[in-house]
C-alpha cells in the first residue's frame, strides 16, 4: 500500500492498513502533518457549528469526536480545552439551534454569562458543549513514532513528481530520489496530501471531481492576561468567530479564525489585509482585553485541500477514485472525521484489491534520513506589536 | 405605511424585540404586545403578526385565545410558528399568512415576514433582505442566478442566493459600487482610496488585488468602475473626475465643458459611457473617445430632473438612474438618431411604493433588475420584462 503524506488523514489511514496486515510504504515531502493538520484549532466537533445539523450528521461527527478522543487517550494526550462555549447574539438563532441540538441528541447546557475574555453585551444566549480541543503536534509524533517502528510500514521522504497509469489502474508513483526518477510500485495508492491531491490527480485525469484547494487565514494572538478560551460565534451571526487558545511560557495565545475562506492554495496580500481588517473588528466587538500593549499578535494562512460535501451528509464524499481500480483520494472537510474516513478507505480497499492483481514488486529505494514531526503552525508565525495590526 | 402589531409569549421578548427593530429599519412601524393583553387590533391599516409559542410553553393557551380574540375581530394575522403541528386546523385556516420557522435561519424568517408584511407585490418584484449579513446595501451585481452585494455596515461583500447568504470578501472600507466583467469583480473600495478586484471560485474570493491608481492617477474615494472589451471607466468621486480608457489606450481624464463635480456612478453602452454627476444633478454621455454627446438635467424633483443621481444603467433603450437626493429610480429613454443622443422622461419613480433610497443597480440577462436600497436594507429585483418595459418605446 503506498500513503501520499503523513498528515492526520495519512497517518490514520496507514495505521488501518498495518492493523490490517498489510505492508505500508508513507511518501512525505516534507515533515509530518506540515502542510494542512498542524494549521487546525485541533477542534473537535460534534455539530454544534451548525444551526440545524441533521442526525446523519451529529452522528458521524460525535462518532469522530468520540474516536479521536479514545485515540488521545490510548496515546496518553491529554485535551487542551474540554468544554467549548457556544455563543449567540441573536436569540432566535440561539433557540432554533438548541431546539435542533437536543434533536438531534447532542449534549449541551446553558450557560450563565460570558465565558472569561468575551464581552458579555450583545450576547443573547451562551452554551457549554462537550466539544474538546487537542494540540495535534503531539498526536502526529506519537502515531508517526509508532508507525515508523513498525516493521511493516517503511517511510520515504521524497515528493511525488506524478502518478503513472495503464488504462483504469495505477501502476506506480514517480518520486524523485538522488538525483534521479524512481517508480514506487504498489498494489493500492491512496493520495492523503491535503493541497497536493489536486496536483496529483490531475497528472493522470482530467476530471477534477468535487476536489477543492482553499486557504482559511488564522490570527494568532499572544498576550499575558488573556484567558483561556474555547470558544465558537455561530456562523449564521454576522461575523462568527472561532477562537481555541493554547499555552506558551509567556501567555495564552489564541488562534482565531472565522467563516471566510479564500479559494486557492495562496492569499494576495490585499486579501490578507482585508481579513485582518474584518477579524479585529469582531474581536473588538465580542472580546475584552484586546488593549493590552503587552499583546502581541502573527497571522498565518491554513491551507486545505479537501473534498467538498455537502454540509448535511458528511460521508462517503469525502473519498473518491476519479474511476481507477486502485487509487483513493482521502480528504476530510473536517479533521474530526478523519477516523471515519479511515473505515471508509479500508472498505473500499477491501473491496478493490480481491478485484485487483498485484503488480510486479517495487524498487528498494533509500528512504532517507527520518522525516521530522512539524510543530503547531502557530509556534512558528511572526509575532508583532498589536498596535502595528491596526496598520495592516 | 404598514404599521404591525407584533404579538409574542413571554419566552419570545428577545425575538420579537429583533424582529421589531430590524422591522422598524426598515420603516415599518411595529407595536408590541404579548398574548396576555388581550385580543389584536383591527385597525385596517395595520397588519397583525403574532410570534407563536411552541406547544409545551405555558403561553400556548394565552396564544390560542387571543387568536381566537383577534379573529372573532375580523383580523386575519401572520402567524410565525415553530412547526405545523403546533397551529389547530381552525385557526390554520383563518390566517393571513403562516410561516413555519423551525430550523430556518433568522434571515430565512425575517425575508418570509418581510414579504408577508409589505403591501401586496406585484408579480414583478421579489426581494432579498438578509439583516444578519446586509443591512446598508450600496453596490450590488448579479453573479450567475445570484446577487453580490457590499455591506456599507458590515463593510464586506456576500454572496446572496434565494435561500444562502455567504461572506466573500470581508474587511471592506465604506465599499460603493460592484461591477462584474470577464468573470471579475470589482469593488469601490471607497475609504482605502482603491478599486478592489478579485475572481468567485466554489463561493469563495481569490486572487484579491488592490488598483489604487491607473496609469500614475491615484484615485481618491472612488465610488463606481466598469470594465469593458472597449471601454473600461472609473469614477474617481474624491478627485471630481472621470477616467477612461478606450481600446487599450492609456487611462486618460474625461474632460467636459463644465467639469464634474463629485461623479459617483458610470456606465457603459455601445457608443460610449454615461457618468451620474452627482453634485451637478445630472447625466452625461460621452462617446468611446471621451467626447461629451450630452450634458442632461440639472437640479430637481420633477421628470428628467435629479437630485444627487448616485447610480446609472443602460439597459435596452432606457436609462435607470438611482438618485439619492429623490429617493427614487427614474426611467429614461435614450433615443440615438442621426448621431445625435435625447433623453426622454419615462417613468418618474420606478417601484415607487417599495423603494426607499436606491443605489446600486444591476441587470442580467434575464432582464431582471437588482436594486440595493439603503433605506429599506434590501434588494429589490425587478422583472422588467413583466413589468412591461420593453413593450413601449
Amino acid at each position: 500500500m503506498l500513503v501520499v503524506g503523513a498528515g492526520a488523514s495519512g497517518l490514520i489511514i496507514a495505521q488501518r492498513f498495518v492493523d490490517a496486515g498489510l505492508s505500508v510504504t508513507i511518501v512525505e515531502r516534507g515533515s509530518v502533518g506540515g502542510e494542512q493538520s498542524n494549521h487546525s484549532h485541533g477542534y473537535m466537533h460534534r455539530g454544534h457549528i451548525y444551526l440545524t445539523p441533521s442526525l446523519e450528521l451529529v452522528r458521524n461527527l460525535s462518532n469522530g469526536a468520540d474516536r479521536w478522543r479514545a485515540e488521545m487517550d490510548a496515546l496518553g494526550i491529554e485535551p487542551i480545552n474540554d468544554n467549548s462555549s457556544l455563543l449567540f447574539t441573536n436569540a432566535y438563532e440561539a433557540d432554533v439551534a438548541a431546539a435542533a441540538w437536543s434533536r438531534a441528541g447532542l449534549t449541551f447546557h446553558e450557560q450563565v454569562g460570558a465565558p472569561p475574555g468575551v464581552e458579555q453585551e450583545g450576547l443573547a444566549r451562551s452554551f457549554i458543549t462537550q466539544e474538546a480541543t487537542f494540540d495535534f503536534t503531539q498526536w502526529l509524533r506519537a502515531r508517526y513514532e509508532r508507525l515508523a517502528a513498525d516493521p511493516a510500514v517503511k517511510v520515504i521522504q521524497a515528493n511525488v513528481l506524478r502518478l503513472e497509469r495503464e488504462s483504469t489502474a495505477i501502476v506506480g508513483a514517480v518520486v524523485a530520489s538522488g538525483g534521479e526518477e524512481v517508480v514506487l510500485a504498489s498494489s493500492f495508492v491512496v493520495l492523503c496530501g491535503g493541497i497536493g491531491n489536486l496536483e496529483l490527480a490531475a497528472t493522470v485525469t482530467q476530471f477534477r471531481g468535487n476536489a477543492l484547494n482553499r486557504s482559511s487565514p488564522m490570527l494568532v494572538l499572544r498576550g499575558p492576561e488573556l484567558p483561556s478560551l474555547s470558544a465558537v460565534f455561530h456562523g449564521h451571526e454576522t461575523h462568527g468567530m472561532f477562537i481555541a487558545s493554547r499555552h506558551t511560557d509567556e501567555g495564552t495565545v489564541w488562534l482565531v479564525s472565522n467563516y471566510v475562506s479564500y479559494a486557492g492554495e495562496a492569499i494576495t496580500a490585499t486579501g490578507v489585509r482585508l481579513w485582518l481588517r474584518d477579524i479585529r473588528s469582531t474581536l473588538r466587538d465580542r472580546t475584552s482585553g484586546l488593549d493590552d500593549p503587552r499583546n502581541v499578535w502573527g497571522y498565518y494562512s491554513a491551507p486545505k485541500g479537501e473534498l467538498r460535501s455537502i454540509r448535511t451528509s458528511i460521508n462517503s464524499h469525502n473519498v473518491q477514485s476519479y474511476g481507477f481500480d486502485n487509487l483513493l483520494v482521502a480528504a476530510p472537510t473536517k479533521l474530526t472525521l478523519t477516523p471515519l474516513l479511515g473505515d471508509v478507505v479500508m472498505d473500499e480497499v477491501a473491496q478493490r484489491l480481491r478485484r485487483h492483481k498485484r503488480p510486479a514488486g517495487s524498487r528498494d529505494i533509500e528512504t532517507g534520513s527520518p522525516v521530522s514531526v512539524s510543530p503547531e503552525r502557530w509556534t512558528e508565525a511572526t509575532l508583532h506589536p498589536l498596535s502595528s495590526l491596526v496598520d495592516v | 405605511m404598514t404599521s404591525i402589531q407584533l404579538a409574542r409569549g413571554s419566552e419570545d421578548v428577545a425575538f420579537a424585540e429583533q424582529l421589531r427593530v430590524d422591522l422598524a429599519l426598515r420603516q415599518l412601524s411595529v407595536r408590541l404586545t404579548a398574548f396576555t393583553t388581550g385580543g389584536g387590533s383591527n385597525r385596517s391599516d395595520s397588519v397583525t403578526l403574532a410570534v407563536v409559542p411552541d406547544e409545551r410553553t405555558v403561553d400556548y393557551d394565552a396564544f390560542l385565545i387571543w387568536v381566537e380574540h383577534a379573529m372573532a375581530g375580523g383580523v386575519a394575522p401572520v402567524l410565525l410558528v415553530p412547526q405545523q403541528n403546533d397551529l389547530p386546523p381552525r385557526i390554520h385556516s383563518r390566517a393571513a399568512g403562516i410561516i413555519f420557522s423551525q430550523s430556518l435561519s433568522y434571515d430565512e424568517v425575517f425575508e418570509e415576514l418581510f414579504r408577508n408584511v409589505v403591501d401586496a407585490f406585484p408579480p414583478w418584484l421579489d426581494v432579498r433582505v438578509r439583516p444578519s449579513l446586509v443591512q446598508n446595501p450600496t453596490g450590488v451585481t448579479w453573479w450567475t442566478d445570484d446577487l453580490i452585494a457590499a455591506d456599507g455596515r458590515f463593510e464586506h461583500a456576500v454572496r446572496i442566493s434565494p435561500n444562502d447568504s455567504t461572506v466573500v470578501i470581508p474587511g471592506l472600507d465604506h465599499p460603493q459600487h460592484i461591477s462584474v466583467a470577464h468573470r471579475r469583480l470589482s469593488i469601490a473600495n471607497r475609504s482605502a482610496d482603491e478599486i478592489l478586484t478579485c475572481t468567485i471560485v466554489d463561493n469563495m474570493a481569490t486572487d484579491i488585488q488592490a488598483v489604487p491608481s491607473v496609469d500614475g492617477l491615484a484615485l481618491r474615494r472612488p465610488h463606481d468602475m466598469r470594465f469593458t472589451e472597449n471601454v473600461s471607466v472609473i469614477a474617481d468621486t474624491g478627485n471630481s473626475r472621470v477616467l477612461f480608457r478606450s481600446n487599450g489606450q492609456p487611462w486618460r481624464t474625461v474632460g467636459l465643458e463644465t467639469p464634474l463635480e463629485y461623479p459617483g456612478g458610470v456606465c457603459v453602452d455601445s457608443t460610449g459611457f454615461w457618468i451620474a454627476d452627482t453634485a451637478h444633478h445630472r447625466i452625461v454621455k460621452c462617446d468611446t473617445d471621451g467626447r461629451e454627446v450630452l450634458s442632461y438635467g440639472g437640479h430637481g424633483t420633477g421628470p428628467g430632473r435629479f437630485a444627487r443621481p448616485v447610480g446609472i444603467i443602460r439597459w435596452r433603450d432606457m436609462l435607470f438612474v438611482a438618485e439619492e437626493g429623490n429617493d427614487r429610480l427614474q426611467v429614461l429613454n435614450v433615443r440615438e438618431i442621426d448621431g445625435r443622443t435625447e433623453l426622454i422622461p419615462r417613468i418618474e419613480r420606478l417601484a415607487g411604493d417599495f423603494i426607499g433610497q436606491p443605489l446600486g443597480l444591476s441587470v442580467n440577462s434575464n432582464s431582471r433588475l437588482a436594486v440595493s436600497d439603503r433605506k429599506q436594507k434590501c434588494i429589490w429585483l425587478i422583472d422588467l420584462v413583466q413589468l412591461g418595459l420593453e413593450s413601449v418605446s
